[in-house]
């Protein structure tokens, strides 16, 4: 026997019965949600050309993209991310859409993960992209989007976070600081390193408010109190605008009874080569990691030769589904239907039953006691024989 | 409401942690008398766990544990997705190259063998310098591994010295310095914040105390 014909390489799995009962309603209830907005679903290829992922704003590790060969040489790669192909569609395929585009996707993407991690390498996401439209009513859509794909999920028990690249950027851009100290102090930032942050800028803060602010930046997260305190802190227009604009759409959040699932985060700094202006996430109890991520990402288009501004985001349609309880049973039918020669009646009965809501399963035993044994050992409760009118036996 | 998990690094760092958390005012009395409990309570809604320092993160980053305690060499090395968010300022040592009194190690053009528990810390500093070294994970005493023959220089943590002294090696360059960090899981700072945050208030208010 071959080595590995048993096994599954690591970081893929198999969904069973009510795993992937659970996996497919999550799936069927975001998509029914995008396209109940206007959002048209599209499919691209699991297999693309590395040029596609490579070298640009939302480009990933080298190490996490699984890659082949194709007959003439050329690199692919399988899918490691849903925007990058729909923003080659959109630039391509759908060049001189009127816009806003509103596309949805529900495909997986492939990333691969650390050795003996725990986390899975295939990875069931849900979608959308509002593409050619910027400005608070497009983010308020894409952020409302969100919102409803959360509570149509997971019902009311989610945290929605909601932070805007621009105040970072306006703050940092006013400093004399090179590319490799920018980039360090917005990894601190990113990872909430309180203490790093404070001794890597205290020997500049001084008088400087600029740096005071960067400083208080990876603390600002929570209610509306952050946003006084950011007005406070702000350095300079170009950040108190930003704020501006982020206190409107929260504002409007909280107008919209959404106040408590949802929180602001100004030190959301963590891809800001892609993001340029909202970015959001939402988590739930019992999942370590960001259910849902997304934001406003104007640069990708420019990538594939196209100026158009684009906001979107992606759902981990298996961390849903592992957060809810699906049990793990396999469909039970509640009839065995038998039939020793009349294979229409048979057919015929259970066409009667499965429209009347039964789970009807049709017997391939050869005689009515091999039917009744399996009956018993799968726990149906119920067998139905056709021949010469209907009779059924309770088991 | 499930109480705030933490984990705590077993060994070096878990006594002056206790420490810690006893002048913040929590009651550590389980910690100090712990028996084979692996899960024990400490003050009220906060549990803590014991764990290997990589496990910390593992616990940490999945979301089973809300916030953890360990090494900034563990977080170098196999820390990814997390808060860090305090230095709690004990535990201090730092990464160096060692080796052999005399060695001059930048010299020549023969590739350098280096061994070392922390690969991954390693490569990222001949990286940084455009080195190519050959890596060679060991799991203990990496001072032998010079002494043995089987590699030109170490990449280890570094107390006082001692250790290097004694066994003829000494300290080629310092790469950075580490201290034990507060690390705290993405999700539960978001979910959690109220807890969360007054977890790290009373920590630092501890810090700035000393």
């Amino acid at each position: 026997m071959r080595r590995y014909s048993r096994a599954i390489p690591d970081g893929a799995r198999d969904l069973l019965f009510g795993e992937c009962r659970a996996r497919r309603n999550v799936e069927k209830t975001l998509v029914e949600i995008f396209r109940s907005r206007g959002f048209s679903e599209l499919a691209t290829p699991s297999l693309e050309f590395y040029d596609v992922f490579a070298g640009n704003t939302a480009a990933m590790d080298d190490e996490m993209m699984y890659k082949l060969v194709d007959a003439h040489g050329r690199i692919l790669v399988l899918r490691p991310d849903n925007t990058t192909p729909i923003a080659r569609i959109a630039s391509t395929k759908l060049k001189g859409f009127v816009p806003p585009l509103r596309l949805c996707y529900n495909q997986h993407v492939f990333r691969i993960s650390r050795y003996m991690s725990g986390r899975y390498d295939e990875v069931a996401q849900c979608g959308i992209e509002l593409i050619g439209a910027s400005g608070k009513k497009a983010d308020c859509d894409v952020i409302l989007t969100a919102i409803k794909a959360l509570t149509g999920a997971l019902g009311g028990s989610f945290r929605f976070e909601i932070g805007h690249v621009g105040f970072y950027r306006s703050i940092i851009d006013s400093l004399p600081f090179g590319d490799a100290e920018k980039e360090q102090i917005r990894s601190l930032i990113a990872s909430k390193s309180y203490a790093s942050l404070d001794t890597l800028l205290a020997p500049y803060a001084d008088k400087n408010s600029a740096c005071l602010a960067l400083m208080e930046l990876p603390r600002l997260f929570g209610g509306k109190e952050v946003l006084s305190r950011a007005e406070k802190i702000a350095p300079n227009d170009a950040a108190r605008e930003t704020l501006d604009y982020l206190s409107g759409i929260y504002d409007t959040l909280c107008d919209m009874g959404l106040e408590g699932n949802v929180m602001m985060d100004l030190g959301l700094v963590q891809q800001i080569d892609y993001y340029t202006g909202v970015v959001f996430r939402g988590y739930t109890h019992g999942y370590g990691e960001p259910v849902l991520s997304g934001g406003r990402y104007d640069g990708l288009f420019a990538n594939f030769g196209v100026d158009a501004p684009a906001a979107g985001f992606a759902v981990d349609a298996d961390a849903i589904a592992r957060s809810s309880d699906a049990g793990t049973s396999s469909v039970r039918p509640d009839v065995l239907v038998y039939y020793a020669k009349d294979i229409g009646a048979a057919y015929a009965h259970a066409s009667e039953l499965t429209e009347a809501g039964y789970i009807c399963e049709m017997s391939v035993s050869d005689t009515l006691d091999k039917a009744e044994e399996y009956a018993r050992a799968r726990g149906i409760h119920r067998i139905d024989i056709t021949d010469g009118g209907v009779r059924t036996i309770e088991l | 409401m499930k109480p705030l998990r933490i984990a705590l690094t077993k060994g070096r760092l878990e006594k002056k942690t206790t420490e810690l958390f006893e002048r913040a005012g929590y009651d550590c009395s389980g910690l100090r008398d712990k028996g084979r409990r692996l899960i024990i309570p400490v003050g009220d809604g906060i549990e803590a766990v014991l764990a290997k320092a990589p496990d910390v993160i593992t616990y940490v980053e999945h979301g089973v544990c809300d916030v953890g305690i360990v090494g900034k060499d563990t977080i170098m090395e196999s820390g990814r997705n997390f808060y860090e968010v305090l230095d709690l300022g004990f535990g201090k040592c730092r990464f160096a190259l060692a080796g052999p009194k005399g060695l001059d190690f930048y010299s020549g053009y023969s590739a350098r063998r280096i061994a070392t528990k922390y690969p991954h810390v390693a490569r990222t500093f001949f990286d940084s310098k455009c080195m190519d070294v050959e890596i060679v994970k060991i799991e203990g005493s990496v001072e032998l591994a010079p002494l043995l023959g089987l590699s030109d220089a170490i990449v280890d943590i570094v107390e006082t010295g001692a250790t290097l002294r004694e066994n003829g090696l000494q300290v080629i360059e310092d790469i950075c310095g580490v201290s034990a960090r507060m690390i705290v899981n993405v999700a539960s700072m978001k979910l959690r914040k109220t807890e969360t945050e007054k977890l790290i208030k009373d920590m630092e208010r501890c810090l700035a105390a000393d």
